[in-house]
């Protein structure tokens, strides 16, 4: 037990140290940006990988939320914080109209109905020009400020490291509920859930609610940590990345989120060496790839093997108790 | 590349080492039973390392460094490697004779997948991180809206080819942002004059594209034709990555226009023009920049031919400074340069001029830069105007079939 | 006005066919896999590069560079499709879940490799399908060369494959896999060689959708990367999936929708237009507009 606690304190530190290490805003800003991507894909495994409900529309969502809140705030004069609640609420009245659709159709035809919705959304950020701007987007966004402090890369990192542990607390609270096991019984077998009393619907509308108000959260992070929004950052292909994020740290796994979104944003980053202008992506998306295709169950249970390997027990299995 | 098919070569060329660690860690995923996965987890992030080691390559001391932004791979892939041609024939010239002031240009380039989003991390990379003296790009120009203040932040030079008027010293009061090429404004607003004065359009109509670019280029248009009096009987627009545009074509027949602005992307500006030669529609077609580039051009030679376009560039310039650059680039890469390479050409001469006047200061710099004239490039003199720009050079030419005649030289 | 109508409805048309023959191999999938490969459209990219390179950069003749491309691409099929991405997917007892996002990232990394060994400039296409400045004009309303040879060829293939699956015995053993893996081994038919020859056809089909494209779409990224896959599965899903001839009428029905709602409603909104109609559909109706064949 003591040997765990090393552990955890040692990936606490971690945590805690990296921008006071690496120092370099560069490199807290990606990090920022994985982290807010961590948020869709920890939905998304709520979403897909424990209710089962497939979506490849999560860019709108990321997008709405974008939008509410620097509407909102640049608009109405919102405070920067009623912005963020408005995004999450806004998206999860945007949710109902999606998952109506699943009501019906599941698997593939969801998903075909999801990238639909995602398509929808975006031409008309793109063509509803007095509202949204329209392809110019938005600039100017403020970024957030405490105590009359501005927030820097590290300040922002903080916050979102804070958010994402609560985030975690949240899902994990839920998936060890009956709601959890509700969802993994639709998941299973749909019929069979019903049969057993459980509303499906119901159940529906809250995977989807809760992974569409965790994608207009990282929205409304990202308008105000980059200060500017357009529509080219919330098309289709985004929606693919944030599933991949999501199925490379483990779609069933509550540390998928968490551990994807760095590696799949790291990934390019990492191959961007002279010369390599074109080759990076390729490198990227090959290693993901790779890791989607040989280890469908991605990195968190290998993750998770180490993590016990090294600091103790490996009879506790149970996901993820390590942040 | 397609050059590469004349060797017996298909795989891409990465670099030794590099690969046989990719290759190593791919087949070490394979294997994922028992032992094989202690190794598994040190291979990882050995690699991590062994990347990140080489990514930060050691600077030299006494060189100045240029960090290029540039589209390689998304939307705007078609020019970058334009770009990047013409970029380094410029910064190779300058190499060759003994660098700036004795120090030798070492360049950065990323690619920025002509995204706002991907833009921010790699103008962040090459500014923070790698510590270049100026930016050249990005090329796109809500990647530049997106970016602008993280050069300011760093008081480093940033110089773009980015056309929109949005970008201007008016609007943004960046003081550390200049572009060279020409205000669309500028541009487009020769264009629509062309269209009333020359043409006598009374009716004309618009094809445009969703992007910032074309948007932009809508708005410009509309409100100088409103000062003309005229208003547009067709607005039509067509999305990226359309192949059919007959119902906008028949709008515009519908609407009886004379004469067709059009304001779309290249593959676009192919697409529509084809179609509508194919439907025996012959009414004057005057096109922006993205309809005077070979990237147009080569996709529809005949239907292109007879379409009229304001040009920031065209190799059939007369002018002898930029024959002997179009010499250049031709014996080097083996095709003709295009807008905006001449652009960046250019930037690189004019921070070369600007350091050999004040010195490698870059407050000094951004003064000079400020007030710079008296120095002419591939797009005549070049002199910084009030919202910053450096240029604003322009053309008007038709597609002959086979080249570009000059009608207008503003 | 009615000049203009059927104007429309045969550009509309034309598109529509393209949109089908893509539903048509996203159906032979479906049909013995009861799967959807989101990599679908990389196939019809990869045949129109194969095909560019071998007739115009290597100048051999156009029926060997259209054999040579074809094949290369079903092989792409079998060993890398198949023998790599399905049978690792499969043999973890993987659901569809898994299939799609693989693809979805097999299609990504294809895309990149293209930009790779080609760059992302579009090439054009050699006028093979006649040239596009002189097309037929029938009482003012002009039709394309190219639209007829695709016509043609949509037609043929069509009535091959129902020949095929109803008249073979290969075809006949292929339907008996789709229905039944277990049921179909004790019968003596291998069902790996036919789930291989399953996806030998959908990509090489795809990949002749590909070359047939290229005169319209160019030879670009654009065929992997843009939108007309996503339209691809809706005429095959519109059709009910099973049935080529369905995703035929599905192509055309959203051929007709999109080029209409330009003409009556708005350019800018013409997709939204699209999509809501395909999501009512799929809602009201979801097994399609046809039954099994």
């Amino acid at each position: 037990m003591q040997r765990r606690k090393i552990g955890f304190l040692i990936i606490a530190l971690l945590v805690v140290l990296y921008p006071l290490v690496i120092g370099d805003s560069y490199k807290v800003y990606i990090m920022n940006r994985s982290l807010i991507h961590a948020i869709i894909a920890m939905g998304l495994v709520t979403q897909v990988g424990f209710a089962g409900q497939i979506s490849l529309g999560h860019a709108a969502f990321y997008g709405i939320g974008a939008y509410t809140t620097s509407l909102t705030v640049l608009k109405l004069g919102f405070p920067i914080g009623l912005g963020f609640l408005a995004a999450i609420l806004m998206c999860v009245i945007f949710s109902v109209f999606l998952s109506v659709p699943s009501f019906k159709l599941s698997g593939f035809f969801l998903s075909l109905t999801t990238i639909a919705f995602g398509h929808i959304v975006w031409v008309i950020i793109v063509n509803w020009q007095s509202l949204t701007n329209g392809p110019l987007g938005v600039f100017g966004i403020p970024g957030l400020k405490l105590f009359g402090i501005k927030f820097n890369n590290t300040h922002y990192y903080y916050l979102l490291v804070a958010t994402i542990a609560l985030l975690y607390l949240f899902i994990k609270r839920i998936t060890n509920s009956f709601i959890g096991r509700a969802f993994m019984a639709m998941r299973d077998d749909e019929l069979a859930a019903e049969c057993s009393g459980i509303n499906t619907r119901n159940f529906k509308l809250l995977a989807f609610g809760i992974s569409a108000g965790f994608a207009g959260l990282a929205g409304a992070f990202y308008a105000h940590l980059s200060g500017f929004i357009s529509p080219e950052s919330f098309v289709f292909a985004e929606s693919t990345k944030f599933v991949g994020m999501a199925v490379t740290g483990g779609l069933r796994h509550l540390l998928g989120g968490i551990i994807g979104a760095p590696i799949v944003t790291f990934l390019p980053e990492l191959f961007r060496f002279p010369g390599w202008e074109t080759y990076y992506m390729m490198a990227a998306t090959f290693i993901i790839l790779m890791i989607v295709v040989f280890m469908p169950d991605g990195l968190a249970p290998l993750f998770e093997k180490g993590f016990n390997k090294i600091f103790g027990e490996r009879d506790d299995v149970k996901g993820g108790s390590s942040e | 590349m397609p050059n590469m098919w004349k060797h017996e070569e298909v795989k891409p060329r990465m670099k030794g080492g590099v690969r046989s660690e990719l290759t190593l860690v791919c087949l070490e995923v394979k294997n994922e039973r028992g032992k094989r996965m202690r190794r598994n987890l040190k291979v990882i992030p050995l690699m991590v390392l062994m990347v990140t080691l080489l990514a930060g390559s050691v600077v030299g001391a006494q060189t100045i460094k240029f960090g290029l932004v540039a589209p390689f791979t998304g939307s705007g892939s078609i020019l970058g490697d334009y770009i990047q041609e013409a970029f380094m024939l410029a910064v190779d010239e300058i190499n060759a004779e003994g660098g700036i002031e004795g120090k030798k240009i070492e360049v950065v380039v990323y690619d920025d997948e002509a995204s706002p989003a991907t833009a921010i991390n790699v103008v962040k990379r090459v500014i923070e991180n790698d510590k270049v003296d100026v930016v050249f790009g990005p090329n796109m120009s809500s990647s530049v809206l997106a970016v602008h203040q993280v050069a300011q932040e760093n008081e480093t030079l940033m110089m773009v080819g980015a056309t929109s008027p949005s970008l201007g010293y008016d609007n943004l009061a960046n003081p550390w942002l200049f572009r060279l090429r020409a205000d669309d404004r500028v541009r487009v607003e020769n264009q629509a004059e062309y269209a009333v004065n020359v043409l006598g359009s009374k009716k004309p109509g618009i094809i445009y594209g969703t992007t910032d670019y074309c948007t932009s280029a809508r708005d410009v248009i509309i409100h100088k034709f409103a000062e003309y009096g005229i208003e547009p009987v067709a607005v039509e627009q067509m999305r990226e990555g359309d192949k059919d545009a007959t119902g906008q074509i028949l709008n515009m027949v519908r609407a009886g226009v004379d004469s067709i602005m059009g304001l779309t992307h290249e593959s676009e500006a192919a697409v529509f023009v084809r179609q509508l030669r194919q439907m025996g529609v012959n009414v004057p077609v005057v096109g922006f920049t993205a309809w005077g580039v070979p990237a147009f051009t080569d996709l529809a030679p005949e239907a292109a031919t007879g379409v009229i376009a304001v040009q920031s560039f065209t190799p059939e310039d007369t002018n002898p400074v930029v024959q002997e650059f179009v010499e250049k680039y031709q014996a080097r890469y083996g095709r003709l340069p295009s807008d905006p390479g001449q652009a960046y050409y250019d930037g690189v001469y004019v921070i070369k001029e600007v350091i050999e006047r004040v010195g490698f200061d870059k407050q000094a710099m951004r003064e000079e830069l400020e007030n710079f004239s008296g120095f002419v490039g591939l797009q005549g003199e070049l002199v910084t105007d009030e919202k910053h720009n450096l240029s604003r050079f322009s053309l008007i030419s038709e597609f002959q079939g086979d080249g570009w005649k000059i009608i207008e030289k503003y | 006005m009615l000049q203009m109508v059927l104007q429309n409805s045969i550009s509309g048309m034309a598109m529509g066919l393209l949109y089908g023959v893509i539903g048509i191999g996203v159906c032979l999938f479906w049909q013995t896999t009861g799967l959807i490969n989101f990599a679908h459209i990389s196939s019809a990219m990869l045949g129109a590069y194969f095909f560019y390179t071998f007739h115009v950069m290597w100048n051999l003749p156009i029926v060997i560079a259209f054999v040579l491309a074809v094949a290369l691409v079903a092989l792409y099929g079998i060993l890398i499709l198949r023998g790599v991405v399905y049978r690792q997917i499969m043999g973890r007892k993987g659901g569809r879940l898994e299939f799609i996002v693989a693809t979805m990232m097999l299609n990504i990394f294809l895309l990149n490799l293209t930009i790779v060994l080609w760059g992302g400039v579009p090439y054009p296409f050699p006028n093979i399908f006649g040239s596009p400045m002189n097309p037929l004009r029938i009482g003012g309303i002009t039709i394309q060369h190219h639209s007829l040879w695709v016509l043609g060829f949509t037609v043929a293939l069509v009535i091959g494959l129902n020949y095929f699956f109803k008249r073979t015995l290969t075809g006949k053993a292929l339907r008996a896999t789709a229905q039944n893996k277990d049921t179909a081994s004790l019968m003596g038919i291998g069902v790996e060689k036919m789930t291989a020859l399953s996806f030998a056809m959908s990509t090489g089909v795809t990949a002749i959708a590909g070359i047939l494209l290229a005169p319209i779409y160019f030879v670009s990224v654009e065929l992997g990367g843009g939108i007309i896959g996503i339209k691809g599965f809706a005429s095959a899903v519109i059709g009910g999936l099973t049935n080529p001839f369905g995703a035929l009428v599905g192509g055309l029905l959203i051929g007709l929708t999109e080029n209409f709602s330009v003409f009556y409603i708005s350019s800018s909104y013409r997709d939204v237009i699209t999509f809501v109609l395909l999501v009512f559909f799929l809602i009201a109706r979801p097994q399609g507009l046809f039954k099994k064949m």
